[in-house]
């Protein structure tokens, strides 16, 4: 039923699809009438001023939330129901730094709605080892999750959701972000793992996003989606007068001047 | 101390007393390693005071209204299990500040039992061995079911250890990875329950907070993995446990207090020799 529903609405290759979507949070509408389709592969910066509804988005995506109104398919599904082919990366910054674990028993909890009971089995072991790989870490498994830099625990979520193998990556970046250098590490991770699967980046750092991204989202209660080719660094440089990472959201995002769909 | 060895050799409830610990310890270490990452000792600490009004209304009903089948260690299961399902469900389905929660829950539960104790003969003495626990006090049958809770609660760490690690990381992202988060944690409440419940025959409710979350405290400073966390709180519980016991015993003190006390002062030892050894190394 419901996959004859997902032909009819959108594009086949369509991984995410939003629909007349809109969410409001104790009355106060947080994102009106939403409409947004993310093809298979593409790398997504969500972007956006605080408050806008960018964590929103991602949440109703995940489906932890329930729109009000409108339609969301993942994979041309109810995204409840396809949750285990999502990997979250929450922000690093909301976890218990005193957990008693190392970077290998948090990366292998990624594996644990697949896995079975009692002890981690070879081929599990085999999997969290490649998705330490993947993530640049494995000299870095017995090590304290307490003792790493906030850009290596970032690095150990990313590894967690890919120990699940999934096929669609969220990625929600911290606020307090780490140094420059880590963060363009980060990025080159993520554009290694977007040849195998489709990306959305909550941002809160233009910069980075953009060296990487196929389409840029602005989320201010609305939601307008900026294709690639109007987006590479030089044209957003030309466009806004100055360097990217001195350009506010609110500004790129405010109602009345959306400068990036204006070009 | 010696006084202590010498007697162990001749009196069984002192050797009831010992066993009792040591098989207490297990399901102290599996629990309070679990209670003590997840923080949330004090819905531990809610139950343990609610486990007064079901002993309270048991030995009421058995003493007052001659139904003498019932007895308090049953009253105090019912109590537990009620209150952490009431927990579990205010919880996740109502608005209601976690703190609230567990201070109504803890107030209400020793509120009934102070009625039903104060309707029932022998007020004083019944009122203390709840508060304050007595391990010189245990039967065999009450060795039986620490022991029987020992069981169940290793199988159910052997079996369930990678969900439950999972669950008290990252609670939201096992949702979505598609285990019954709610039902673990409900089931994670009343395993707490049971386990309070028998730690409370033996140290009393008051101090039962203190022998779930002192011994897990000092292994989590030693330990950055889960399992060795448990096995190292379970040392801790035992060693705790027997000292304070062989403590109490010659100068007769009441027991469940030097446990509490031996657990803190190992936590306490331990912090300073950490902190001697951190600044050594720089």
């Amino acid at each position: 039923m419901e996959n004859e529903k997902k032909d009819k609405h959108g594009p086949e290759a369509a991984d995410i699809l939003l629909e007349h979507v809109n969410f409001s949070y104790n009355g106060e509408p947080v994102l009106e009438d939403v409409n947004l389709s993310i093809g298979r592969g593409e790398f997504i910066g969500i972007i956006g001023p605080n408050g806008g509804g960018k964590t929103t988005l991602l949440r109703l995506i995940l489906g932890l939330l329930t729109p009000d109104s409108g339609t969301i398919r993942v994979f041309g599904r109810p995204p409840a129901s396809v949750s285990n082919r999502i990997g979250y990366v929450p922000q690093h910054i909301l976890f218990d730094q005193r957990f008693p674990a190392t970077v290998f028993d948090i990366v292998q909890m990624g594996q644990i709605g697949r896995s079975g009971f009692g002890r981690i089995s070879d081929q599990q072991r085999q999997v969290t080892e490649e998705a330490l790989a993947a993530v640049g870490l494995p000299e870095f498994r017995n090590k304290s999750f307490s003792d790493l830099s906030g850009g290596q625990r970032q690095r150990v979520l990313i590894a967690r959701a890919l120990a699940s193998d999934p096929e669609l990556l969220l990625f929600d970046e911290p606020t307090a972000n780490v140094d420059s250098s880590s963060g363009e590490q980060l990025y080159q991770i993520l554009a290694q793992l977007n040849k195998r699967m489709t990306i959305l980046v909550v941002s809160h750092d233009i910069g980075f996003v953009n060296h990487h991204i196929s389409s840029v989202v602005c989320v201010n209660h609305q939601v307008v989606i900026h294709p690639t080719s109007t987006l590479d660094g030089r044209n957003i440089i030309d466009l806004y007068g100055h360097d990217m990472s001195l350009i506010r959201h609110d500004h790129r995002c405010s109602e009345e001047g959306h400068a990036c769909s204006s070009s | 101390m010696f006084e202590f060895i010498n007697d162990l050799m001749r009196f069984p409830f002192l050797q009831l007393a010992l066993i009792a610990a040591l098989l207490a310890s297990i399901a102290c270490g599996i629990v309070g390693t679990y209670v003590t990452v997840r923080r949330i000792t004090y819905i531990a600490g809610a139950i343990a005071h609610c486990t007064l009004g079901g002993m309270g209304a048991a030995k009421y009903l058995q003493t007052e209204m001659g139904l003498s089948f019932i007895t308090p260690l049953m009253g105090a299961v019912f109590a537990a299990l009620t209150a952490a399902l009431i927990i579990s469900y205010l919880q996740a389905r109502s608005d209601m500040r976690q703190d609230t929660i567990l201070s109504a829950v803890w107030s209400i539960g020793m509120a009934v039992g102070i009625l039903f104790i104060s309707k029932t003969s022998g007020y004083n003495e019944d009122l203390m061995s709840y508060l304050f626990g007595d391990i010189l006090m245990v039967t065999p049958p009450d060795l039986l079911l620490i022991g029987l809770l020992d069981l169940i609660l290793m199988v159910a760490t052997f079996l369930f250890h990678r969900q439950l690690a999972a669950i008290a990381f990252d609670e939201e992202f096992s949702r979505l990875a598609g285990i019954p988060v709610d039902l673990y944690n409900t089931l994670f409440l009343c395993t707490v329950a049971l386990t309070v419940v028998l730690l409370v025959q033996l140290v009393g409710i008051i101090l039962v907070v203190a022998l779930l979350a002192l011994p897990a405290a000092t292994a989590g400073r030693l330990t950055n993995r889960l399992p060795t966390m448990i096995l190292m709180t379970t040392l801790l519980c035992a060693l705790s446990t027997l000292g304070g016991l062989s403590l109490s015993y010659a100068p007769d003190l009441p027991a469940g207090a030097t446990i509490i006390l031996t657990a803190a002062t190992i936590y306490v030892v331990t912090d300073i020799l950490l902190k001697i050894r951190h600044k050594m190394k720089q």
